[in-house]
Parts: C-alpha cells; sequence; structure tokens
C-alpha cells in the first residue's frame, strides 16, 4: 500500500508502475483502436517473454481477435506443452518460432532446457498448416556457425514449404545495461561482424529458404 | 498612389529591370536565366523591390504564356484593350501588354547571347548544347512553346521575374508541363530519361535560387471531376528527380486519391523514406468534399493545390490571404482574466533562420478583456468555459481585422502585370488578380497551437478538480514565478496527459476547441457574407513560445509550442501511431483551408529498407483512413542534428520540416533547431 501511494504521489514520475492490468475484452478494445495502421499485411504480434505462460488469457485472445477479424500472429519459443500449443494454433493466423540450434546438450547448457521439445512443437507447428516465420538468434558458441547452421537448416528442409521465411537475429549487447540494473552477473557474447551475417543468410537462400531482416 | 498609378509604377518599375537585369547563359545544362545576383552590382536603383508589396507570392501565378508564349500574351492583351473598358482596367491591359513585350525583349537577349556564345565555340558538343538554346529561346521570344524544353524554359523565366531575388510557389506543374512531355514522348524528340535529366536541371536551379522558407512548392497529381486520376509519368518523374537532387528544394507534395497509380504511391513512399520531410500529402478524400460543402465550385474544388505554405488555394483560380491567432497566448490571458504577469525576461528571437536578426515579438491579442477568475471557479467546466469567452473575443477581434484588411487590399491593391497576364481571366478582362478578378477568393485563418492549449486545460482539469493535487492559485502563481522554486508543482502539471498519446480526454478536449475554432470562423465570416477557410495551422510558434509565459502544462517560458495540429514537442512518449490516433479525433475536415499533421519520427526505428517502406505506406494509408487532410512525415537522428549544431560545416546536406517548407538543419536559428530536435517522437 505504501508503495502504491509513494508511485501515486511521485510528481516527476520517477516511480512508476511499468505495465498494465487488462481484460481480454479492454485489451482488444486497445489493439482495435491502431486497425487503421495494420493495413493488409499486419496485425497482432503475441510475444513477451513467454505467451504461452499466460495460455487461458492468450486463448481468450486469441478468439476475440479473431472475431474482430484481427490477424494474428505467435511469438514462441516453443517451450510449452504440446496441448498447449494445439489449444491455440487453430486460433492463430501465423507462428514466429524461435529456434537455437539441434544440439541437445548445448541448447540446455546455454538456455537451461533441452531441445527435444520445442523440436517436437515445431514439427506439430510446421504440418498443422499454419504459415511459420523461423527466428534463428546467432549466438557465437551456441550456434553462429556453420556446422550448428547446417543442422538447423537439415531439420528444416523436409518443412520448406511451411517454413514461409527464415530471420537470423545476431547477438547484441543492448541488454547488458539491464543486467547491472538488476543487479545480475552478465554473460558477454562476441558480437558478430556484419559480413558473417551476410554469409549465413546466403546459406539458407542456398537451401532453399526465404530470408528476411 | 491610386490604383491607376500603382499600376503604371509597377509597370515602369518592371520594364526598368528587364532592360537591365543580368542574361544568363549557363556553362552547363540547358535552362536560361540568372537564379541569384547581388542587386547592387547589376541594376541599382531600377530593382522593383516594391514589387512584392503587391504580391505575397503564396498562390500559384497563371500559365497563358505557356498557351500563347509571351508574344501571344502581349497581343491579347493589346486586342482586349477595348475603348470603352473602366480606366483601370485598360491600364491593367496596358501594362500587361508591355510588360509581356518587355519579357519578349528579355528572351531575345538571351537568344542572342546563346548565338554568341556559339559563334565563338569550336566544341562540337558545346555546339549543339548553345545551338538547342538558342533555337528554343528564340521560339519562345517571338511565339509559343512547342517543345518541353521550351515550355520549361518559358515557364523559369516567368516564375524568376515574377520573384526575382525571391522566390514563389509553381503550384500544379506536372499538369501544365503534361502536354509538352506526352507530345516529346510520342514524337521521340524526349526520353523518360532525358526529361529526368531536365527536371533535375530544373530542380537544382530551385535550389540556387533559394533555401528553407521560399514558397517553391510543387503539387503533384490529382483528378478530374469526373474522377480521371491526373498522375502522370511527369508527376511520377518530378519525385525521381526530387530522390535524385536530394536537397530542400522544391517541396514536393502530392494529392492522394483512390484512383491514384500504385507506382506514384510507392514512388512518394520512397521519396518520403528519404527523411527530408518531403513528400507531403494531401488527401482528395477529404479535402474535396470539404471544399465542395464550404460552397467552393465543384470544378475549383477538383482543382486545389497547396499554397507557397500549406494553406489550400485553387490553383491559378485564386489569391490568398491570411492572418494567424496566437491561441496559447489567448490561453494565458484567459487564465490570469486578461491581465497576465510580465514576461520573466525580453523575448527576442530570430524568425526561423540563423541569418535573419533576432527581434521583439509582440501578440495581436488584446489585454485587459475579462473573461472571469479562474481562482473562483469551483469546476473545471467553469474554467472551460472561461477560456472559450477568452477566445470568442479575440478570436472575433482578429477575424474583423483580417476581413477589414482583405476588404482595403481589395479597394488598394494592385498585382503586378505579370502576374495579371499569366491568368486566363484577367488577362482578358483587365481586372486585378487581387480585387475580383479571379474567381475563388481565399481568405484563411490560422488557429494556432491548440493541443499546447488542450494539455493546459488538461493539466488545470486533472490536478485542480479531479485529482486534487494544487490549487489553482498556486498554479497561478508558480507559472507567473516561471516555475522558479516550484519544480515539484511543475513536474505534476507536467505528467498530466498530454495530446499525442492517444488518451481520450486530453485528445476530445482539443477536439472540441479544434471545432470552436471552426464555428467561430464560419460565423465572422457567414457575418460578412463571404466564406474564411479555417486551418488549424500555426507558424510562428518559436516566437510565440518567447512572448507567452510559462503555462499550466508544465511549460517554462521559451519551452516549444505546439506546431499546427500536432502534439507540443517533447510530449508525444507513445509512439507515432499514438499521434496520429489523437490527431485523428479532431473533425480535420472542418478545416479545409488546412490542417497539417506533421510526425516527426526516428531514424533509429525506421531504416531505408522495405520494412521502412511498409512503415510509411502505413502510416499514410492509417493518415487517410483517419481522414488527415494532409500528412507531412520526416525522418531524423537526433544525434547527428547535435553533431551538426557544433559542426555545421560537415552536416550541409541535413533537411528537416520546419512549419511548411523543407529546409537545411544548419541555415535554422538555434531556437528552430531545439523545436525541430524537440519534436521527435519518442518510441512508446
Amino acid at each position: 500500500m505504501k508503495e502504491a501511494l509513494a508511485v501515486e504521489r511521485c510528481p516527476s514520475q520517477a516511480l512508476k508502475v511499468t505495465g498494465e492490468r487488462h481484460t481480454p475484452q479492454r485489451l482488444v478494445e486497445i489493439l482495435e483502436r491502431d486497425r487503421d495502421f495494420y493495413g493488409e499485411t499486419g496485425g497482432v504480434t503475441f510475444s513477451g517473454g513467454e505467451p504461452t505462460d499466460q495460455v487461458e488469457f492468450l486463448e481468450e485472445m486469441l478468439k476475440l481477435c479473431r472475431e474482430k477479424k484481427l490477424h494474428t500472429a505467435l511469438d514462441t519459443c516453443g517451450y510449452a506443452s504440446p496441448a498447449v500449443y494445439e489449444r491455440l494454433l487453430p486460433l492463430c493466423d501465423l507462428v514466429l518460432f524461435d529456434i537455437k540450434g539441434m544440439d541437445e546438450e548445448k541448447h540446455q547448457t546455454y538456455t537451461g532446457c533441452g531441445n527435444t521439445g520445442i523440436l517436437q512443437n515445431f514439427q506439430s507447428t510446421a504440418v498443422s498448416g499454419k504459415p511459420l516465420w523461423v527466428r534463428i538468434p546467432l549466438i557465437v558458441g551456441l550456434n553462429a556457425n556453420r556446422k550448428d547452421l547446417e543442422a538447423i537448416a537439415d531439420f528444416l528442409k523436409p518443412y520448406r514449404e511451411a517454413v514461409k521465411q527464415i530471420t537470423l537475429i545476431p547477438y547484441h549487447s543492448f541488454g547488458n545495461g539491464k543486467y547491472k540494473t538488476l543487479n545480475l552477473k552478465a554473460e558477454y557474447f562476441p558480437e558478430l561482424k556484419d559480413e558473417t551475417v551476410n554469409e549465413f543468410e546466403m546459406y539458407f537462400q542456398q537451401r532453399g529458404f526465404t530470408v528476411r531482416r | 498612389m491610386d490604383s491607376i498609378e500603382t499600376t503604371r509604377f509597377l509597370k515602369q518599375d518592371m520594364l526598368r529591370f528587364l532592360k537591365e537585369a543580368p542574361v544568363v547563359i549557363p556553362k552547363e545544362g540547358t535552362i536560361a536565366g540568372f537564379t541569384l545576383f547581388d542587386p547592387e552590382k547589376i541594376c541599382p536603383p531600377t530593382l522593383p523591390r516594391d514589387m512584392h508589396l503587391y504580391d505575397n507570392l503564396h498562390f500559384s501565378m497563371g500559365t497563358t504564356f505557356l498557351s500563347y508564349g509571351f508574344a501571344g500574351v502581349a497581343e491579347r492583351a493589346k486586342n482586349a484593350m477595348k475603348e470603352n473598358l473602366p480606366k483601370e482596367r485598360y491600364e491593367n491591359l496596358c501594362a500587361i501588354a508591355e510588360v509581356y513585350q518587355g519579357i519578349c525583349e528579355f528572351v531575345k537577349k538571351h537568344a542572342e547571347e546563346a548565338l554568341r556564345l556559339l559563334e565563338i565555340t569550336k566544341e562540337n558538343e558545346e555546339c549543339e548544347r548553345l545551338s538547342n538554346m538558342h533555337r528554343d529561346l528564340r521560339q519562345i521570344a517571338l511565339g509559343k512553346p512547342e517543345s518541353l524544353h521550351q515550355a520549361v524554359q518559358a515557364y523559369y523565366f516567368a516564375w524568376k521575374l515574377r520573384g526575382i531575388l525571391n522566390t514563389s510557389t509553381m503550384g500544379r506543374l506536372d499538369q501544365y508541363l503534361y502536354p509538352f512531355y506526352e507530345a516529346d514522348i510520342a514524337n521521340g524528340t524526349e526520353t523518360p530519361e532525358s526529361v529526368l535529366e531536365l527536371l533535375c536541371e530544373l530542380w537544382e536551379l530551385a535550389n540556387q535560387s533559394g533555401s528553407g522558407d521560399t514558397l517553391m512548392n510543387v503539387m503533384l497529381g490529382g483528378q478530374t471531376p469526373e474522377g480521371k486520376d491526373l498522375t502522370n509519368d511527369l508527376s511520377l518523374l518530378m519525385l525521381q528527380a526530387t530522390r535524385i537532387v536530394a536537397k530542400a528544394e522544391p517541396h514536393v507534395n502530392y494529392r492522394y486519391h483512390k484512383g491514384c497509380r500504385k507506382d506514384f504511391l510507392e514512388e512518394a513512399a520512397k521519396v518520403q523514406l528519404l527523411g527530408v520531410a518531403q513528400a507531403t500529402m494531401y488527401n482528395d478524400e477529404v479535402l474535396i468534399p470539404a471544399l465542395i460543402e464550404a460552397g467552393i465550385p465543384k470544378e475549383h474544388a477538383y482543382n486545389y493545390t497547396n499554397d507557397g505554405c500549406t494553406e489550400i488555394i485553387i490553383d491559378q483560380k485564386s489569391t490568398i490571404f491570411f492572418d494567424k491567432f496566437d491561441i496559447v497566448k489567448c490561453f494565458e490571458l484567459a487564465f490570469f482574466n486578461g491581465n497576465p504577469p510580465p514576461l520573466p525576461g525580453k523575448a527576442e528571437v530570430g524568425y526561423w533562420n540563423k541569418y535573419l536578426p533576432a527581434g521583439e515579438w509582440t501578440t495581436t491579442l488584446e489585454t485587459g478583456f475579462v473573461s472571469g477568475d479562474m481562482t473562483k471557479m469551483t469546476t473545471f467546466e467553469e474554467c472551460y468555459e472561461a477560456f472559450k469567452v477568452q477566445f470568442r473575443y479575440q478570436m472575433m477581434r482578429v477575424l474583423n481585422g483580417l476581413i477589414e484588411n482583405y476588404k482595403r487590399i481589395c479597394r488598394e491593391n494592385v498585382a503586378p502585370a505579370l502576374l495579371n497576364g499569366s491568368f486566363e481571366e484577367t488577362l482578358s478582362t483587365g481586372m486585378d488578380c487581387h480585387r475580383d478578378g479571379l474567381p475563388v477568393q481565399c481568405l484563411t485563418m490560422f488557429a494556432g497551437s491548440i493541443p499546447t492549449v488542450a494539455d493546459c486545460l488538461y493539466a488545470i482539469r486533472e490536478t485542480v478538480f479531479e485529482k486534487k493535487l494544487l490549487t489553482m492559485e498556486e498554479i497561478q502563481t508558480a507559472v507567473a514565478a516561471n516555475f522558479e522554486g516550484c519544480e515539484v508543482i511543475r513536474q505534476q502539471l507536467l505528467h498530466a496527459p498530454k495530446f499525442g498519446n492517444d488518451i481520450d480526454s486530453v485528445d476530445f478536449l482539443a477536439a472540441d476547441i479544434a471545432n470552436l475554432f471552426c464555428d467561430l470562423v464560419k460565423e465572422a465570416g457567414k457575418a460578412h457574407g463571404i466564406v474564411i477557410w479555417p486551418a488549424l495551422l500555426g507558424y510562428l510558434f518559436v516566437q510565440e513560445a518567447h512572448f507567452t509565459g510559462a503555462t499550466p502544462d508544465g511549460r517554462r517560458w521559451k519551452d516549444p509550442i505546439a506546431e499546427h495540429y500536432s502534439p507540443t514537442p517533447g510530449r508525444a512518449v507513445n509512439g507515432p501511431t499514438a499521434v496520429m490516433c489523437s490527431c485523428g479525433k479532431a473533425s480535420l475536415k472542418r478545416a479545409f483551408g488546412t490542417a497539417p499533421v506533421q510526425i516527426s519520427l526516428s531514424r533509429s526505428v525506421l531504416k531505408q529498407d522495405e520494412q521502412g517502406l511498409t512503415v510509411i505506406k502505413s502510416l499514410t494509408d492509417a493518415a487517410v483512413e483517419k481522414e488527415f487532410v494532409m500528412l507531412n512525415i520526416g525522418i531524423y537522428d537526433v544525434d547527428v542534428m547535435k553533431k551538426a549544431q557544433e559542426h555545421p560545416e560537415q552536416y550541409e546536406d541535413i533537411i528537416v520540416r520546419v512549419w511548411g517548407y523543407s529546409a537545411r538543419f544548419i541555415d535554422l536559428s538555434s531556437e528552430m533547431q531545439e523545436h525541430v530536435m524537440a519534436r521527435v517522437i519518442a518510441n512508446g
């Protein structure tokens, strides 16, 4: 209560609550305000964090967006139970799926969890008929090398029709300031040169995928 | 002097100038004629400096000389000089005949100079260039233009002779020149590539003639009353020339309508993505019905263009007169019941650029009108009503002044003969374009910075009446002290909701004030039997910020106020879509005089790539859906601008939007630079 009062009274809003609580209905009203900007190719992307962590709310939102004819995209890391995707996939129009690597051990080391479940979820998404955009964060040590990317390309090959585009996302250190602010120990990774990223993009293009930035 | 004497005076002035003016054949290129020259060196005292007392250069000139040639205009004027005409009209026609004959002689001198240079040149390529120039100049000295080159040359001469050392709007240039373009492409004289080269040369000459508040607007595209798209290949090439030349001039605008060519809209988006605050979109879907509803005949409504700034006029069928309203000052007067405290210091500030000396600016509003003591009011509605009382009083004064001034101009002003000769109507009748010679009158009233006023009113509403954080006396005391020693109060006021963040409460307040403004303008016009064009525009916002003290939105003295119907700089923190949503809540179409929405985006979020193009198109589509009258998009890197302030010589190519034109950032006054930087929208 004291904290709430402090935030309320702070004249320069130096103390501020970030984030707002909304019901699905209220949130859809807010989303509709920007409808004029969506055009034919835009819509609502549910991202995070990991949006599937709030599956009840997300399911309700996707249903309401469908009613309002708002195009929806689900941006997920793939780490949820298959049942979650079974519920959500029929309700969304596009899936943005992160693939970090094929090596289970490396995946565990760098993300704290294995990739078996994620890859299975990817496969079921790929055969669901929903268009897929694959996002591959490029991190030196994890996957920013030809061998690991080849493995990803090999995995994606049977699903080339479903995979409408691949986006390579080079690691950046913009978040390091936040670690410091939160008194957390940051791990530092080298940044990739543009030429290296271009090379990787060309590789996926040669494998028959559309690559977009 | 009476009007006949003035007509003769201006005529003699122009004829003297035509005899003395520099004759310029460029060393490269194909368009002859001067750009700038030192008047003291060339022809003192024959430079017709007084000419521009009678021509504000804001409206597009006619193009009779393209149809008939300069000699043909002179001939027509002579033929129209009937004995039974009223004296004034007879004198006008006489002046037109003589001045246009003088222009023929002036052009002939250029032809002779081209021939002289041809005779002494030995190089084949140069011979061909000079030979072509001689041929074209001779043709337009004696007859009418017969090719695109000749039409461009004739237009350039007329446009330069109108302004001389000033410049003016270029109007619907693609429409004027298109018949010549079409013919030359059909007969193989030109190709799109050669025309693009010509246009780039013309655009470079425009830049050599000035930069910034030059009034050099070009409006592209449009449609016929039957809905036929008038966007043509020349319109597209003009956009391409803008992209290639990539300088401030001319200021390119285009008319959007649902039947617009897609390749043209694509090219317009590419120009916008450059970030130099061009091309500005004007929305046929809103403006044409609004003009018709205001009583403008249909054929004229479809022929709208913008003037030298951003106001709407009818191309070649109207002049324009306007006046501004200091609405933030008006709010200050209401807030202090007619008697605001003195300013904390001297209000000296430059115009828009750093080359003109700073001066003191004052308001045209009247101090002392009592609209109610806000410290005694117990509801926000009472306070708002007090503002409305002050607003009405001050607006009616200014509107009546505008009308009186307009009537005086109609009685006393005469237009120079070059201008009168350029319009079909005045060439055939001898009437003056300022005095009923043209079919449409544009008398336009500017609203000023409505969003800042909404911010002020809403801050009072929230802090005094809703959250009860402050009393009116506390705010008045803090404001009078320019918030010195009152930072807590200022922060509380500053953090009340502001226009431009898609917050209904403050946005609809601004919309209500805009509506009220349009109502007052309509009422005043009706009382005088004249249509006054309401414009949600403010252009002396830097000056007004200096002659208005601190305000209850948390603004200190000299801090920026809003320009046009756009957020107060620095207050829009939820991104460009929120800004547009806020603007779209007003009935912008009521402001058929213009309702500029200018958004300044950060280059860090809008790169020059496919995604950036998609964003630009999406913003434009949304502006159309939201029934905007106009949308201007600028894309800036504030870090680069800060570097440019320290090392201007290294950043000559940064171009930004000012109030109705693009200008080089380094040319701006320091106050205007700060305003432009503060305007860049933070991302939500």
